[in-house]
């Protein structure tokens, strides 16, 4: 009998693993475009650290049971700029994969809960070290470092939940090598080929997972969950063609649940928006962490 | 100034009630608002004239109503008044444009919230002699800014609610309870977690003021065991280990069914006849937790449970560790047949049997948590709050619009019949016992409803070819109350006195 994919709920036996990368280029600390009556404003980097370590506490929350976590997800957790790095500085890169444990051990910071309402964005346990930011966009040299990564996993893991991989970035992969045709361009085909690679991974239940935020510089402009690469084509920024390509499409047996976030999610649309704001963000990755909450 | 709803003193405004009691009445209408504002209360639009209109007439007493035209108006003969600015076309500041300008401070982004509380203060008014219009329009503004907190915290709430439910209906016409409430969100974890790193300010009483949680990070992650619409933390209070029991759902009369089964205890010595259980207090307005409504932020009391710390492995563990000891078990398994048997003659029933609620202490001695689905005959005619956990319970348990079984004495009968069997019979034959679905110890929802199916598995195969009088006969009642919807289930103790 043939079983459903992306059916497995994650438990101690068959873990899960969420692979976060951050684009921790010099723009991630521009302004983050958000909701037009909200004075706030939070550099992309804030929005994106805010909301990783919202849902790591959520995560150690969840299995924090009489003086030991349940280790029901593995993370990886990785900056790039200059070359690629841990953004939690009491882990190396080498470390990763972590179970929720070591979590408990490695937070920058605990600051007092906020007073007032509490949402996705607060968490008062910083893992994200804020100082991450600055440099380049080794978009490739990242990925190269979390394909192994996901490949060791995989065989230690034959039987889990697909790894699900997300990457948040502002921009274009600037470690690519030139284009052959045009000197002036940067050719994205590694990229592409080590996605595909990537998303060959595969566990019992299921393909590794590839989903791209790209966040915004400019307000309004969305390619959201995209059929067809015509849709992002006529974008001037050639990260949109990239993303596109990188993606994977939304895994089947998520799009029914993909109302329930706000999304309207076409068959075969890839697992990225181009251009979101802040809020399309915590959906987006709300619903990319959502088999974690099995 | 002193309040005319607490009659207490205070100073924060030139006002005839306090701040606090002006919360208070906020928060009681916010949660028990009327059918009238509801369905209104959650549409966020731009003031409409009609609304500054509407809000004139409450606040000020203006005879504004709808189609009235107010140039003709008798009470401002000749003045023109634009509403959307509160000026008047005589230039001057005349009276008309004064009162319709304190208006427009009424927050104008949600008019019909303020509508809302005014409406509630006339009500209120004939009873605490309260001018509304005497209300400072910054106290009433101070009511959506939550972040100011009350100032004088009182503990009047007794008071002044049940009176303002009571004024409320004769006023109002409301019922008690409906389905369109403004909704308070319910506090879970998070929310309860902010509140005890915040213990000394929070807790009402001193014990808990006091006492010793434990963090695995300090402030931001209490160490907790999980149930089913709780959960539990372990803490020392003046020296004891203790057992604090926080509510993550509201339940209707959660608090009543608390405070009565507390009270059904103590007078009926119900520990001390049935030592498996555990003494426990509950604290209906003990730890103050702020969470999000429809209105903003919300501060109130909520209840816990406060129970000794039982030491020791739950029920699933214990069979894990000693599933090859077959004295052990069956010490167990009589210690178990036992107790369920004085639940029902003292006429009571746990609601929830289930191996994570049965602990197992360092004596060989078990005891009982997790009292949420507590039967005593106050209960009698009542539903259930919960259908028990599905892995020992009888499938039509679960099933909605199912009567079966009745929320009575016999509510473990079936759940007692699952365990006990569980246990003579990996007493009998360990191998049949699978380390690896050890929380379930041997029987599932899956096989019941496969059983309903009228499909045999291979663990009810290997069952049946035990050569065990009891195991056979408790085997058969099992299979038979599984093919039922609604069967008579004999009681554990019945079904085994004839068989040796």
């Amino acid at each position: 009998m043939l079983n459903a994919l992306y059916n497995k709920r994650m438990s101690r036996a068959n873990p899960g693993l969420m692979v976060f990368l951050i684009d921790c280029s010099a723009s991630m600390s521009f302004p983050m475009v958000r909701d037009s009556t909200d004075p706030e404003t939070w550099t992309k980097f804030q929005a994106a650290s805010m909301i990783l370590d919202n849902f790591l506490y959520q995560c150690t929350i969840k299995c924090a049971s009489e003086d030991k976590y349940k280790d029901y997800l593995d993370f990886v957790i990785l900056g790039y700029g200059d070359n690629t790095f841990s953004p939690i500085s009491k882990i190396s890169t080498s470390e990763y994969p972590i179970s929720v444990n070591k979590l408990d051990s490695s937070y920058e910071s605990v600051e007092d809960f906020p007073e007032q309402e509490l949402d996705e964005t607060n968490s008062p346990i910083k893992w994200i070290n804020s100082d991450s930011v600055g440099g380049n966009t080794a978009m490739l040299n990242a990925f190269t470092k979390v394909k192994k990564i996901i490949e060791d996993w995989v065989k230690k893991h034959p039987d889990s939940y697909p790894p699900i991989l997300l990457n948040i970035s502002d921009g274009m992969a600037n470690d690519l090598p030139r284009d052959d045709e045009d000197n002036e361009k940067l050719d994205p085909s590694p990229l592409f080929e080590l996605c595909n690679e990537i998303k060959k991974i595969q566990t019992n239940d299921g393909n590794t997972v590839i989903g791209n935020i790209h966040l915004s510089n400019v307000p309004g402009g969305y390619a959201k969950f995209p059929v067809s690469i015509d849709e992002v084509m006529d974008i001037e920024d050639p990260a949109a063609v990239t993303l596109f390509e990188m993606s994977s499409a939304v895994p089947a047996p998520w799009l029914e649940k993909a109302q329930g976030f706000g999304f309207d999610i076409r068959p075969g649309g890839k697992f990225y928006i181009y251009n979101s704001d802040f809020d399309s963000f915590l959906s987006f990755f709300k619903f990319g962490t959502d088999p974690t909450n099995g | 100034m002193r309040c005319e709803v607490c009659k207490k003193e205070f100073d924060e405004y030139e006002s005839p009630i306090c701040d606090n009691c002006l919360r208070k009445i906020w928060n009681k209408s916010n949660e028990e608002m009327t059918n009238k504002w509801v369905k209104y209360l959650n549409v966020q639009k731009p003031t409409t004239l009609r609304q500054k209109k509407y809000l004139a007439t409450m606040y000020r007493r203006f005879d504004w109503i709808d189609d009235v035209d107010y140039t003709t108006h008798e009470d401002f003969p000749g003045h023109e008044i634009n509403l959307n600015s509160g000026e008047c076309s005589c230039g001057k500041n005349c009276d008309a444009s004064s009162k319709f300008s304190e208006v427009l401070e009424i927050l104008p982004e949600n008019s019909l919230r303020t509508s809302a509380i005014l409406y509630v203060l006339e009500k209120l008014s004939k009873q605490y002699k309260i001018i509304q219009s005497k209300i400072p329009i910054k106290q009433i503004n101070a009511l959506w800014h939550p972040k100011l907190p009350p100032k004088n915290k009182t503990n009047n709430a007794e008071e002044i609610n049940p009176l303002f439910i009571k004024l409320r209906k004769k006023f109002l016409g409301e019922k008690t309870s409906g389905s369109n409430q403004i909704h308070v969100e319910w506090p879970h974890y998070v929310h309860y977690t902010r509140s005890i790193a915040k213990k000394e300010k929070t807790f009402d009483s001193e014990k808990f003021k006091n006492a010793d949680f434990e963090w695995i990070v300090p402030n931001a992650i209490l160490v907790q065991r999980n149930g089913q619409f709780t959960f539990v933390l372990p803490c020392k209070i003046e020296g004891d280990k203790k057992a604090i029991r926080l509510f993550t759902e509201k339940k209707p009369n959660i608090t009543k069914r608390y405070e009565q089964l507390s009270r059904f205890f103590k007078e009926n010595s119900i520990i001390e006849k049935i030592p498996e259980l555990v003494d426990f207090n509950f604290y209906k307005e003990e730890l103050s937790v702020t969470t999000k409504s429809d209105s903003g932020v919300v501060s109130k009391k909520y209840p816990l449970v406060e129970m000794d710390w039982i030491e020791g492995i739950s029920l699933d563990e214990f069979i894990l560790e000693n599933f090859q000891n077959s004295s052990k078990l069956l010490d167990i398994a009589d210690q178990f047949s036992e107790f369920v048997e004085k639940l029902e003659s003292n006429k009571i029933g746990h609601g929830d049997l289930h191996p994570k609620n049965i602990i197992i202490d360092s004596n060989q001695k078990m005891k009982l948590i997790d009292y949420d689905c507590f039967y005593i005959p106050l209960f009698k005619g009542q539903k259930s709050p919960e259908s028990g956990q599905s892995d020992f319970q009888h499938p039509s348990r679960s099933k909605k619009g199912s009567n079966f079984p009745k929320y009575d004495e016999t509510i473990d009968r079936f759940s007692s019949i699952v365990i006990y069997l569980s246990l003579l019979i990996i007493s009998k034959e360990p191998e049949i016992y699978d380390e690896k679905n050890s929380e379930n110890i041997l029987f599932s929802e899956e096989i019941f409803d496969s059983l309903r199916e009228g499909k045999i598995p291979n663990l009810i195969e290997n069952i049946k070819s035990i050569s065990d009088e009891k195991i056979q006969i408790l085997m058969k009642h099992l299979l038979e109350y599984i093919k039922l919807d609604s069967p008579q289930i004999k009681s554990l103790s019945e079904i085994i006195k004839n068989v040796r």
